[in-house]
């Protein structure tokens, strides 16, 4: 389990303070992916950057199995009060990966010594290295480009070969800091699938930032909505998708929805004098109400709009319906709906 | 061959002895600080890149000493510091003049310059790839070896040979401290006593020495770059 507690950290500059952090509290479980989402300069990445101290933050503590409480004061790491010292940081570090959106691979180095690169001086005899090396690229399925430099493999490969090499020391945790982001679609469903497997077979705890919503639906558990160096949302991905409370949230829930041009249609019903209703039909819905309400409240359903997905092996549906009948009818059948867990949101 | 070069070269060939010594002096005076330059401008450019702000080992004093040594002695010129640094020298090595006493102040113009190339090679690293190596727990010294020089070799092959390119300049004024070498070997026995073929000839092995410096500075480079440089039409 990785326990944050109370991380703040402004950056002071020439322009003005910026505060990345803002009391930042979150809890990760052992071989979970948690992600976190928000727009550029959210303080994302400085909140990934200070799990492994690759930025100090000012203040807040941070504690992780098998490693302690590391505390933060005044821009220095202190453990059993006392200063951590540069040995057992970088003794830390080494049970945590990281991946980038630009890959960082050593561009002078082949595959095999990237991938080495944590391996070698460390006391591993040349077989053990050899072994393990090989081992990590048959995980990420690059075994036959050992010999190749990074300048040769694409953008998806890159990002395999920065996991393998992020992977090198057993890492519990791996942070993933939008390894994503410049990748074209394939390449990128790849890579979550990589990380999928990584997470099931190697009970891996992956914490992945990013901007895209439908990153956050195809690989995670639970997501934290990130704002202005704040935690405004946080909740399993169901949840958050099925019911977002902030309007930022329900923003990048709309991202991946076609529900998204819900506005122009509320906009032209409220023109027009029509009834506009959304409805969320979540997992605790099972019956076909539609054309029960259809029949039995004499109103005609007409669709404008429709979501239907599933996440973690959940459905979850949403549409935007006009509805024409008569008021009395209408409001029955919305009482109808609600007592049969269907959420009923009235747009116009 | 004698005689060929009796009849090119006749007043050359009448000093051959003294222009293969002077050969001999302005190699000793290009090899020998040339070595020293070499290792202090990178230990100067490494202090420089690591100890700055947000480097890896971020340490204000040492940085802002070193930065001003090293801007203070790149902007004297080398004949003034020849003149300015003889009591250190002589203080150094025991005397100041000769390719004994030349060293010194050929290291003296040597590593500034050096150092701020070596310097700026280093600090283009993408920083990317140190933050993935201080993520992966690597220590100080292990991004220095294993990340900023490792990456930099083609780089910082190229900025080698320009030093020493300039160098072999440099040591050609080394004559003024009665250190020898073609320079002075040009003035003196060239230029001074209107043997124009003298000075023909040392423009020509000066000419050979630099282009077969900057060859094999290239050839060094290319074979350690390992990045195929793909010349992108479409734009990304
Ligand atoms: N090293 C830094 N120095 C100064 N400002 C920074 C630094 N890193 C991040 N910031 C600022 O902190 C804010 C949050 O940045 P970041 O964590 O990178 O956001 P995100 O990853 O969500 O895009 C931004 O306003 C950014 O400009
Ligand atoms: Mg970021």
């Amino acid at each position: 389990m990785i326990r944050i507690e109370n991380y703040n950290k402004t950056f002071h500059l020439k322009s003005g303070d910026v505060v990345a952090l803002d009391d930042v509290s979150l809890t990760i479980k052992d071989g979970e992916k948690y992600g976190v989402i928000g727009y550029s300069g959210a303080g994302k990445s400085t909140l990934v950057r200070c799990i492994n101290f690759l930025e100090t933050p000012d203040s807040g503590s941070l504690t992780m199995d098998g490693f302690g409480t590391i505390t933060a004061n005044d821009g220095k790491l202190y453990k059993d009060g006392r200063l951590l010292s540069e040995k057992s940081l970088n003794q830390m570090r080494r049970s945590v990966g990281m991946i980038f959106q630009h890959f960082n691979l050593f561009d002078r180095s082949t595959v095999f010594d990237n991938v080495a690169y944590t391996l070698k001086y460390n006391g591993k005899s040349k077989e053990e290295i050899y072994r393990r090396v090989f081992e990590l690229l048959d995980l990420v399925g690059l075994a036959d480009k050992a010999d190749v430099f990074p300048s040769q493999l694409s953008g998806g490969q890159k990002q395999r070969v920065a996991i393998a090499r992020a992977l090198a020391n057993n890492p519990k945790l791996l942070l993933s800091d939008e390894a994503t982001s410049a990748l074209d679609p394939d390449a990128t469903e790849s890579i979550l699938r990589l990380l999928n497997d990584l997470n099931r077979k190697l009970g891996l705890t992956i914490v992945i930032i990013t901007h895209e919503m439908s990153v956050i639906k195809t690989v995670c558990d639970r997501v934290a909505v990130m704002e202005k160096g704040k935690v405004v949302e946080e909740g399993t991905v169901y949840d958050v998708f099925s019911l977002p409370i902030m309007p930022i949230t329900e923003k990048f829930v709309n991202s991946t929805s076609s529900l998204a041009k819900v506005d122009e249609l509320v906009r032209s019903s409220q023109e027009a004098g029509e009834h506009l209703y959304k409805l969320v039909f979540d997992k605790n819905v099972d019956k076909p109400l539609i054309s029960y309400m259809s029949r039995n409240f004499f109103i005609d359903f007409n669709i404008m709009l429709a979501n239907l997905e599933t996440i973690g092996g959940n459905g979850l549906g949403a549409m935007v319906v006009r509805i024409d009948g008569d008021q009395d009818n209408i409001d029955k059948a919305m009482d109808y709906l609600k007592e049969n867990n269907v959420r009923v949101e009235v747009l116009a | 061959m004698n005689s060929f070069f009796k009849a090119v070269a006749p007043n050359l060939y009448a000093y051959r002895e003294r222009f293969f010594m002077s050969c001999g002096q302005t190699a000793m005076l290009f090899l020998i600080p040339g070595v020293i330059s070499f290792v202090l401008g990178m230990i100067f450019g490494i202090i420089l890149t690591v100890t700055r702000e947000g480097g890896i080992k971020q340490n204000r004093i040492l940085f802002n000493i070193v930065n001003v040594v090293i801007n203070v002695f790149r902007s004297i010129p080398f004949v003034i510091l020849l003149i300015f640094l003889i009591p250190f020298t002589r203080f150094l090595v025991g005397t100041s003049i000769g390719v004994r006493g030349a060293v010194v102040p050929l290291v003296f113009g040597c590593v500034p310059f050096f150092t701020r190339q070596v310097e700026t090679v280093l600090v283009n690293v993408d920083p990317g790839k140190i933050e993935a190596a201080r993520s992966m727990g690597s220590s100080v010294m292990g991004i220095i070896f294993r990340v900023y020089l490792h990456e930099a070799v083609p780089e910082l092959i190229r900025v080698t040979t320009i030093t020493a390119i300039s160098l072999i300049g440099l040591t050609t004024m080394a004559g003024a401290v009665g250190a020898g070498g073609i320079g002075s070997f040009a003035i003196n026995y060239g230029q001074g006593q209107h043997h124009q073929d003298i000075v023909n000839v040392c423009v020509i092995v000066l000419l050979v020495v630099v282009c077969l410096i900057q060859a094999l500075g290239n050839f060094l480079a290319r074979k350690t770059t390992n990045r195929t440089i793909i010349l992108r039409t479409h734009s990304r």
